[in-house]
Formats: C-alpha cells, sequence, structure tokens
C-alpha cells in the first residue's frame, strides 16, 4: 500500500501539470513551431497521475474502513488460482500484443510513415522480444 | 482430477467459506476444486489435508486415464 505522503504528491503534481498543460497551451511558448504537443501531454500526465492517485484514495479510504472487505480483497489478490488466471490471460494477451504490433509495422512500412516513426515501433518490438528471451532464460534457469 | 472435496466438507458441515478462510484461498478456488475445474497446487493440497487429518490421496484420486485424457 502506497504511503499517504506519495499519494498527496502524485496528485498534487497531477493538478500542476494540469494547470501547466492549459497554461502553456494559451500561452506563446508552445507555438506550433515549438513542441507543440507539450501542452496535451502535459495534461495527458495530469490527468492519468490525478485520476490514479485519487482513485486509490478512495480505495485505501473504503478498505480502512472494512477490515473485512480488506481481508477479502488481499485472499483475492493473493489466491493462487486468481494469480494462475491473470498469468495465463497476461501470456495469452502478450502473444497476441506481438501479432498486432507485427501487423502494425506492416502498416506503417506500407503508409510510408517517416522512418524515425517506424525505427522506433521496431526497437520497441525488439526490446519486447528481448525481454521475452531474457525472462525464459532466467526462468530455466531458476525451476 | 476428481476428488471428494466436497463429500469430506459436507460431511463434517463445513461451509465453503468457512474452507476458504481457512485454506486461505478465494471462496471460488474451492468451488472450482470441488467441481474439478482446477487442480489445487502441491503446497494447497498438502495444506487441504492437513486440515482434515487425512491423507492427499484420500483426498484427491489421481487416474492414469485423467493423465492421458490431459
Amino acid at each position: 500500500m502506497r504511503s499517504k505522503k506519495s499519494l498527496y504528491v502524485c496528485i498534487v503534481i497531477g493538478l500542476v501539470l494540469i494547470c501547466a498543460g492549459g497554461g502553456l497551451q494559451f500561452s506563446a511558448l508552445a507555438s506550433p513551431e515549438n513542441m507543440p504537443g507539450l501542452p496535451f501531454v502535459c495534461i495527458g500526465l495530469g490527468c492519468g497521475m490525478l485520476g490514479g492517485a485519487v482513485g486509490n484514495a478512495v480505495k485505501y479510504r473504503t478498505i480502512r474502513k472494512n477490515p473485512e472487505l480488506a481481508r477479502e480483497i488481499e485472499l483475492q489478490g493473493k489466491d493462487e488460482r486468481s494469480v494462475l488466471i491473470r498469468q495465463r490471460a497476461a501470456g495469452r494477451a502478450f502473444f497476441l500484443s506481438l501479432l498486432l504490433h507485427s501487423a502494425l509495422l506492416l502498416f506503417l512500412a506500407l503508409a510510408r510513415v517517416q522512418p524515425y516513426i517506424t525505427i522506433a515501433f521496431v526497437a520497441a518490438y525488439i526490446a519486447v522480444i528481448i525481454a521475452y528471451v531474457y525472462y525464459l532464460v532466467k526462468y530455466q534457469r531458476e525451476m | 482430477m476428481k476428488n471428494r472435496l466436497e463429500e469430506i466438507r459436507k460431511e463434517r458441515g463445513i461451509r465453503q467459506e468457512e474452507l476458504s478462510a481457512a485454506l486461505e484461498v478465494s471462496r471460488q478456488t474451492i468451488g472450482s476444486l470441488e467441481n474439478g475445474r482446477y487442480n489445487p497446487s502441491i503446497m494447497l493440497a498438502f495444506k487441504i489435508a492437513r486440515y482434515f487429518g487425512m491423507r492427499i490421496e484420500d483426498i484427491f484420486i489421481y487416474e492414469e486415464e485423467q493423465e492421458h485424457a490431459q
């Protein structure tokens, strides 16, 4: 469970980012020639942080008032069947994401998108494959 | 894997909620174990056997045909 302090910090940072994004949008700093996407990145990050922190705060408050519910949630999380289901689902989703990523790369190549965008996607794809092989080897040795 | 978990549990008048709390698993896991949809880990099988004071083989029925079928 994250500490109260870290949640409040996330809420504050989220609000600051949203305000900064809004301010940049209406100021001359983020002109179309100069970092046009920065305000939206700030707003997006800010909303994400704020939403996540507020959601966690509400969750922890609810759990604190109801220890039985807290125990139930903890049990559901640690339960071996639940863990197995999550791992299986994640594995299937991973292989599906590889297929979708491959299709996306093909589309980018055919659409003649700028090379650096395609290269970034290829680098991300390769990084995922490397991570997969790394964990395969690691768990082969451990188990 | 077939098992006698439900039969033994009912004989002793234990509810699924009580058993799940004692074994620190969810009630859904107990339900899935009883109807054979889920096979327990060795640790959970030992915990169940210890809880009832029985052997694993007396609760879980291993059949060669099940192995081939899977």
